[in-house]
């Protein structure tokens, strides 16, 4: 087969650059005619294409499908109130919503995010979760000059790094170093007084081994060395994604003797970290406090009584919210049940969020042009929304990043309803009770 | 050595050379640059595949590549399109240890063994002890080839992508037809006769390896410098080692194409039905490639000159 | 990192008595793999993924019958050993004989179909995918030793796992079905000759591996949460555990599997997480870099 599809090594180039050359010819036409096609500015569209990008399938959707509906929902609400007025055609367009699935999958998320800017050409996007995800979709992002709110990445650094034009993105979501300052406060302020009040807390933390992990783990450390915080960790182990068996672990972590023990992790790590430390390890130190994203109804539901006095680090979860945005919050959980018949996440509630920081922007700039857009996003101020922010109003600025108003809460069992429930701890200046020390607690010392 | 291009080595070059014309979209330049880098990173699979010895870890140098050559470039302030070819030196080098010792073992004994290598490289990635080279699970980010602020910066991105992928192709090719690839051929049909005709079965399997590491370091780096832009440790993930199995058995197992034709259908088939956003997208794709396998269990290729020379038949 | 703990005998108990645990699942999975490995000689890396739908399974069953889940495991079993069996008839079979490359490769296609399957029938029946646990009567309680807790669920998991694989042991070693299940695997065109319907066999092993995969799901369901997404790399260091314990070798197979949960375990704690995983797969190379044919293979 071969000698006989052989031909000769000039014929060969001949043809090759024949081809070249027609081709080029071809692509500069075509490359020219689809370049100096932009759209006439006074052409009114028929609606603001929002984009969306999320994990519709693959390990990571289980979160990306909360993503998903927070989404659907700020969007008909927006939609059904006629749509964002746009001063530019004097007009309010509704939102049409375009979702791509990330995939769980770095090279389907940066396909997803070229399709979101490069086909269907949106006005904005928002969402997006997982940082090695964010930082592979964020080049053809920034290239094609489109707005993006970032919402499920909890590093700073997508907002800071230098290779690329980062004022196209801003992050709403609070960031790992902030987790972490507050974790670190909660244990100082909160729990050290009522548990060794003449001595360093003793804390043991076990974290997902994975960039959140790591995140979070390097906020508590860095905050803890700054401020001077009276906390000593005795023990440090890590745990790979998606682990469900913790007793080696923390029954090293238990022979370093501490009075607290954080696991930082996804739900159901955290619950099963919880649950066969005090069940089978019959361990009774404080828990937490635990990573916001265990805020979830089957967190309460399935923790049970071994939850009891263990403590959560949050911004918003299904029975508890802080005092400024209590009303609001509660009418968006009941619209969101009834819509999707489960309850929200707080990946959800942030992407819901954005979407109405996008709407607003747009709003403000009166236009679709994406650099007003942008520019608008950096330096308008507006009021928070349902999720409680410092000082109460969302500015992105050139930091590009609007951090939450975390606070602490702490579950007790509750034998009506036969479930855990919350009540706020800390700060001080929005606390509904004080930190209680667990009956049968063990002191490390 | 045969130094003449076939006609469907011509077609090839010449599809690759026309693509982004055919598509003149930067959606289609950003995948199919993406595709082009998938084919190199298969044709490395398929090379070590026609010694027969088969990874299942690949993954673990795609990423020692792309790590080296990102490295390189940070630490020593290396042109990108200098390290690109100088970091998966690295990968051949650990790839050339590795050949080594699994050479005694038995077909998948060995897949075991290159599963487990781009494990273990993960783990010792993200190890504490490697932070200050690797920066753990928070990755590092990658210089690009082209800078964005250079006009039509995708196209030549893509170009550089197609030329270095022309030149692997072509050189796949060669290897086939050359005294190395005679020499492979004969130790997977049976290893025992090939020594006995003297053939230096140890010194050629271990050679397989070698090129075939550094080519999948070169992919891992064109990946990262080309496409992402950012490496982190999940480019050592499973999926990352079972693409060029499915790629190449696909497209057609020891055949020079077969492994660019499969990353092209299996690559574009997967993404435009993930349009669909919902897990029947890949439910289809599953079944896609059950299909293809069970239909064509030599690979599309082989089944596209199946045809071809069946409507030739029927002509004369 | 904290090597020194592992001398503590009261902590090293603990790791050894958790490993254990989890290594009767990798036990009974790795069994399931061998069997079918050792009659038909394929490589099914999508045993994982019938554990996590026996998983499942055994999780709605109980949950929507409020049944104890440790009876509706053998309803479990029976249903995925049908189901593998369809599974090997309508997969497998065709290209048997191509090419080992190709069985893995459908392999590989079939993790996509079960894992899609899995999620969208769980999002249409919870409408959400969240790892889910199965709960049993005894889910509360536990016997206690001084400081040592030893919750009931374990011990019945322990105890029933291994009279499950005395059982097993026996008919595979006893009857005559288990006599022509070991003629196949031994010399398969011998096995023909004397005339022992082989795909029947085949069909059969198939069924068996998937069941006792589903017996696995079910117990590492009650003992922690799951997901459809966890169960690949369980199935692949199953493979590592049969590698080791030897081909076809059912004592190979349970004791390779303890051995992997110990290790695993202490691997956790004296080298950190991410060597979780990575320890089957050391153990795996330097076993077969120092002797290339298993530990119990012939060279």
């Amino acid at each position: 087969m071969r000698s006989s599809n052989a031909i000769t090594k000039t014929t060969a180039i001949i043809i090759a650059v024949i081809v070249i050359i027609a081709a080029i010819a071809t692509g500069i036409y075509f490359y020219l005619g689809t370049t100096s096609v932009s759209p006439t500015a006074k052409e009114i569209p028929t609606g603001i294409k929002i984009g969306l990008l999320t994990h519709v399938t693959g390990p990571a959707s289980p979160t990306g499908l909360d993503i998903l509906r927070g989404f659907q929902l700020a969007v008909e609400e927006i939609n059904a109130q006629g749509g964002v007025y746009v001063k530019e055609f004097d007009k309010k367009l509704p939102l049409i919503p375009i979702i791509e699935d990330q995939q769980s999958d770095q090279q389907q998320t940066i396909n997803a995010a070229s399709r979101l800017v490069n086909q269907h050409k949106v006005d904005i996007i928002v969402g997006g979760f997982g940082s090695a995800f964010i930082y592979a979709a964020q080049p053809v992002i920034a290239q094609s000059q489109t707005p993006y709110v970032i919402t499920g990445v909890s590093t700073p650094r997508v907002v800071t790094r230098t290779d690329i034009d980062v004022s196209w993105f801003v992050l709403y979501q609070a960031t790992g170093p902030e987790h972490g300052a507050s974790i670190a406060l909660i244990l100082a302020e909160a729990v050290k007084p009522a548990v060794a009040p003449n001595r360093n807390l003793r804390v043991a933390i076990i974290y997902q081994d994975s960039p959140f992990g790591q995140d979070f783990f390097e906020g508590i450390n860095k905050t803890t060395n700054e401020k001077n915080l009276p906390l000593t960790f005795v023990y440090i182990g890590k745990f790979k994604v998606g682990e469900t068996d913790f007793r080696a672990l923390l029954s090293a972590a238990a022979a370093a003797k501490p009075d607290v023990i954080v696991p930082i992790g996804f739900i159901a790590e955290t619950i099963n970290s919880i649950k066969q430390g005090v069940n089978e390890l019959g361990l009774k130190k404080i828990w937490g406090p635990v990573c916001v994203c265990v805020e979830d109804v089957n967190y309460y539901k399935n923790l049970g009584k071994e939850g009891d006095y263990s403590l959560i680090q949050t911004y918003f979860g299904p029975y508890h919210s802080h005092p400024s945005v209590r009303d609001k919050l509660k009418n968006f959980i009941n619209k969101f049940k009834e819509r999707w018949g489960v309850l929200p996440g707080s990946q959800g509630l942030s992407v819901y969020d954005a979407v109405y920081i996008a709407a607003k922007a747009i709003e403000i700039a009166g236009s679709l042009d994406k650099t007003k857009i942008r520019d608008t996003l950096r330096s308008m101020t507006i009021d928070q929304l349902l999720t409680p922010v410092p000082g109460g109003k969302i500015h992105f600025g050139s930091k590009g990043q609007q951090g939450f108003d975390l606070y602490g809460v702490q579950l007790r069992w509750d034998e009506n309803v036969k479930e855990l429930r919350p009540k706020i701890i800390w700060p001080s200046s929005i606390a509904e009770t004080r930190f209680e020390v667990p009956p049968d607690f063990q002191s490390g010392e | 050595m045969n130094k003449k291009f076939t006609k469907v080595q011509i077609i090839v070059i010449a599809l690759i050379l026309i693509l982004p014309f055919i598509f003149p979209d930067p959606y289609y330049l950003q995948l199919f640059s993406m595709i082009l880098m998938f084919s190199i990173y298969a044709i490395s699979w398929n090379i070590l595949a026609y010694s027969g010895q088969v990874s299942l870890g690949h993954a673990a140098f795609l990423g020692i590549g792309a790590y080296s050559s990102v490295l390189l470039v940070k630490n020593l302030g290396l042109p990108v399109l200098a390290t690109i070819f100088i970091g998966p030196l690295f990968a051949a080098l650990i790839g050339l240890g590795l050949g080594l010792l699994v050479l005694r073992l038995r077909e998948w004994f060995l897949s075991m063994v290159t599963f487990g290598f781009s494990v273990i490289v993960q783990a010792i990635v993200v190890d504490d002890r490697m932070r200050f080279l690797t920066d753990g699970w928070n990755g590092l980010f990658a210089k690009p080839f082209v800078s964005s602020l250079f006009p039509y910066h995708q196209l030549l991105n893509y170009y550089i992508i197609a030329i270095i992928t022309i030149v692997v192709y072509i050189s796949s090719s060669l290897i086939f037809n050359s005294r190395l690839g005679y020499a492979l051929r004969a130790i997977e049909e049976n290893e025992t006769l090939a020594k006995i005709s003297g053939i230096n079965a140890t010194y050629y399997k271990v050679i397989a390896f070698t090129i075939s590491t550094y080519l999948a370091g070169l992919s891992g780096a064109i990946y990262v410098h080309g496409i992402t832009l950012f490496v982190s440790p999940e480019i050592f993930n499973i999926q990352n080692s079972f693409w060029p199995l499915i790629f190449t058995l696909a497209g057609g197992i020891k055949t020079t194409e077969g492994p660019i034709l499969g990353a092209f259908l299996i690559w574009l088939a997967w993404t435009e039905l993930s349009r669909i956003a919902s897990y029947y997208a890949l439910i289809g794709v599953g079944i896609l490639l059950v299909i293809i396998i069970v239909f064509a269990p030599k690979g599309l290729y082989s089944l596209i000159f199946k045809i071809i020379s069946n409507i030739r038949g029927k002509q004369t | 990192m904290e090597f020194f703990l592992i001398f503590d005998p009261e902590l090293a108990s603990r790791i050894i008595f958790w490993g254990l645990i989890i290594g009767i699942i990798y036990s009974l999975l790795a069994l399931g793999l061998n069997i079918i490995f050792g009659v038909m000689k394929v490589v099914n890396f999508a045993h994982g993924e019938i554990m996590i739908t026996g998983a499942y399974l055994t999780f709605f069953i109980s949950s929507f019958f409020s049944i104890n889940p440790l009876f509706t495991i053998p309803i479990t079993m029976l249903v995925i050993g049908l189901i593998g069996m369809g599974i090997e008839r309508t997969f497998f079979r065709p290209i048997k004989g191509t090419s080992k490359l190709n069985e893995i490769f459908i392999s590989i296609a079939l993790i996509l179909i079960i894992q899609n399957i899995l999620a969208q029938t769980i999002l249409e029946v919870n409408k959400e995918i969240k790892p889910v646990r199965i709960t049993t009567p005894y889910t509360y309680s536990f016997a206690e030793f001084g400081s040592f807790r030893l919750p009931y669920d374990y011990l019945i998991i322990l105890v029933a796992a291994f009279l499950f694989l005395a059982l097993f042991y026996t008919i595979i070693i006893k009857t005559s079905f288990g006599r022509r299940l070991r003629a196949t695997s031994q010399n398969r065109n011998a096995a023909e000759l004397m005339g022992i319907n082989v795909e029947r066999i085949d069909m059969i092993s198939f069924g068996i591996g998937t069941s006792l995969a589903a017996m696995a799901g079910s117990f590492l369901g009650i003992i922690t949460h799951f997901d459809v997404y966890s169960g690949t790399l369980p199935a692949i260091k199953a493979f590592a555990i049969i590698i080791l314990g030897g081909l076809g070798s059912i004592p190979g197979a349970i004791i390779g599997g303890l051995i992997l949960g110990l290790a695993e375990n202490f691997a956790a704690v004296i080298l950190g997480g991410a060597w979780k995983d990575a320890i089957a797969f050391l153990i795996l190379s330097i076993v077969l870099i120092l002797k290339p044919s298993g530990i119990f293979g012939k060279e």
